[in-house]
């Protein structure tokens, strides 16, 4: 079995710095806190599992601006939505890619839900709190 | 200048890729928008474009049976399609380019490589 927390550091460290001019600094001990975004993908094929994405909306807005290439109070609710999908899709791409390089499978819409504390993630087999400049940003991952 | 379909049913990422073909350089005509492969087709039908740039995992019709269409048909397969997609496996990537895609760029990518490999791609068409 692949290690999954080493995945998603790598995937991770991609996504945010090629796509969203972002970077992880750490890993921060503990939970995740406070009212949240979540953004969540399924994925069937040669695995099946989900990945879950989970940030404050002032992390979210700062990671949606370096995106989309706006100033953070000029991104609307439902750019905030959709950055967080992307985030979730681009995120699952880049792990499901590296877990198996020849596999086959397709990643399903993502589901948007507010959710608190990292209620999320709280249930995923792998889960990490990432240290971004622009806050936290909670992901879980589970491979069945 | 070119004229540029963005097939994507994420808004945020019609967003980007218009800011990075834009800030890159790129010169472009026109964007144009499209939510599905469905949407895409309608504007197709009432629109010459000069290149496509399409996500695969889409509501209604996802990427590839909309490249499946395009190549099907007599005028449209001579525009190129780039597929932009987060599968990052390389059977669905050679599936596509089987199918005709001119490129497949896995996300996430540098916006560098990503207007060098457009330009690559308009190149190889109009030479």
């Amino acid at each position: 079995m692949a290690d999954l927390s080493a995945l998603l550091n790598t995937a991770a460290e991609e996504v945010l710095e090629n796509m969203f001019f972002s970077g992880v600094t750490g890993e921060l001990p503990g939970e995740p806190g406070g009212d949240r975004l979540s953004a969540t993908v399924s994925f069937v094929g040669s695995s099946e599992g989900e990945l879950t994405v989970s940030a404050t909306a002032s992390a979210l807005s700062a990671l949606a601006a370096g995106f989309l290439g706006e100033e953070d109070d000029a991104v609307s609710e439902a750019q905030l939505q959709s950055v967080a999908g992307e985030l979730a899709n681009v995120l699952c791409g880049a792990v499901l890619g590296h877990l198996n390089p020849k596999g086959s499978f397709r990643i399903a819409p993502p589901r948007i839900a507010r959710e608190q504390d990292g209620n999320a993630i709280r249930e995923m087999e792998v889960r990490k709190l990432f240290e971004l400049l622009e806050g936290d940003l909670a992901v879980g991952l589970t491979v069945h | 200048m070119t004229s540029i379909l963005i097939v994507d049913d994420s808004s945020a990422m019609r967003s980007v890729i218009k800011r990075i073909i834009t800030l890159s350089g790129f010169e472009t005509e026109a964007f144009l928008e499209a939510c599905d492969g469905e949407d895409a087709l309608e504007v197709l039908r009432r629109e010459s474009v000069d290149l496509i740039i399409s996500d695969i995992n889409m509501p209604r019709m996802d990427g590839e049976s909309l490249l499946r269409e395009i190549v099907a048909d007599p005028v449209l397969r001579e525009v190129p399609v780039v597929i932009v997609s987060s599968d990052a496996t390389e059977s669905r990537a050679g599936r596509l380019l089987e199918i005709g895609a001119s490129a497949y760029l896995v996300k996430p990518f540098q916006p560098q490589m990503f207007r060098e490999k457009l330009e690559q791609v308009l190149e190889a068409v109009h030479g």
